[in-house]
């Protein structure tokens, strides 16, 4: 019969004798042999030195990477300023409802009819028709009422993107 | 006694913007991958500059590697490639070219009593020394597997083949290894016989 291969010695050195070579393995010196110097082989490779780094090694890489990208963290809303913008909101839909309805009971309104329906008055006395229609215009409630809108605008833009801050932390800069 | 955070743990806080966790990492690992690519170079100043290396693409990459693979092979991995990388610019041999696998019996040789007369202490320099010898690919497998301790399902990972390939990569560096052993020691014998 022949030896054991080298294979079949390997797996011997680790305790895995394959069963058919056992009983040549029982009544083979050689073989006997083989497995014990493999095993001890075994032994001495899992003694191998471990090189290890210089303490301050470990160190040194972290001050050598990129600093992280800052992260925004993002602030909870703030309530204050979500209703900040409710009354904002309410005030400008209530200024804008009267403006609408004083816009009607100057005449506005029928005078842009009138010129939509009848476009040669405004072709022939233009410079009347726009005066007309200027003398109907609340330009003051108007004003109040756009200002009244762009405030609520920048209060629902702020309450919904919230107040955010670089959290600024880092492990290192780079020197 | 403290809870040592894994290394998925640290993986998810250093996403969640902890950048101290990557910093805990590379504490784990400074050593582990500075003794594979020393092993794998030779060189102590390029392998602190390789695994300097392999920690800055681990960092650019940990935001996408899957957190169910365990972290060490991938780190190695990452080490292998770019010790091969530098054995291919300095023009050193990665791996012989591999023969035929042939499942041989072992003819007997006078060099093995030789071994055998060893004491534990003398083969493990002897082992230690013909492993320096071994190609650095039978290197990097003998230094996974038994320095780093990683399974075969690890090393295969972070070697990137197929799970017999290791094996038979382990088996031929033994027996290369075993080679080299033998013919040392008779060519001392023969020294001091003549």
């Amino acid at each position: 019969m022949s030896h054991l291969s080298s294979g079949q010695i390997e797996a011997a050195a680790a305790g895995q004798l394959p069963p058919g070579s056992r009983e040549h393995f029982a009544r083979c010196g050689l073989c006997q042999n083989r497995v014990e110097r493999a095993s001890r082989i075994e032994g001495a490779l899992a003694q191998l030195p471990r090189e290890s780094a210089s303490p301050a090694f470990a160190a040194r890489i972290i001050s050598s990477l990129p600093a992280p990208t800052p992260r925004r963290v993002p602030s909870r809303p703030s309530w204050g300023l979500g209703l900040a913008f409710a009354v904002a909101a309410v005030l400008m839909l209530a200024l804008v409802y009267q403006t609408a309805v004083d816009l009607s009971a100057n005449g506005a309104l029928d005078l842009l009819s009138m010129y939509t329906n009848m476009p040669q008055i405004v072709t022939n006395y233009p410079t009347e028709a726009v005066a007309t229609l200027l003398d109907t215009v609340p330009w003051l409630q108007l004003l109040i009422t756009f200002g009244a809108l762009l405030v609520a605008v920048v209060l629902a833009q702020q309450f919904l993107s919230g107040a955010s801050t670089p959290n600024g932390r880092g492990i290192h800069s780079r020197t | 006694m403290a809870h040592e955070a894994s290394d998925a743990e640290l993986v998810a806080r250093y996403r969640a913007g902890e950048a101290e966790a990557f910093a805990e990492l590379v504490t784990r690992y400074a050593s582990p991958l500075f003794n594979l690519t020393h092993r794998l170079v030779g060189d102590r100043a390029e392998a602190e500059n390789l695994t300097q290396e392999t920690f800055l693409r681990a960092w650019n990459a940990l935001g996408r590697i899957s957190l169910d693979q365990p972290l060490k092979p991938y780190l190695m991995r990452i080490a292998v490639n770019l010790c091969r990388d530098w054995s291919e610019k300095n023009k050193a041999v990665w791996l012989e070219p591999l023969e035929a696998e042939n499942e041989r019996t072992v003819p007997a040789s006078d060099a093995d009593e030789l071994i055998d007369d060893l004491s534990d202490a003398e083969l493990a320099e002897r082992v230690r020394a013909g492993v320096e010898e071994l190609p650095p690919a039978y290197r990097a497998v003998i230094a996974l597997r038994y320095t780093e301790e990683l399974s075969y399902e690890e090393i295969a990972m972070a070697l990137d083949l197929p799970l017999n390939t290791v094996r038979t990569q382990l088996r031929r560096a033994k027996a290369q290894l075993g080679e080299l052993l033998s013919k040392d020691l008779e060519v001392e014998a023969w020294r001091v016989n003549s």
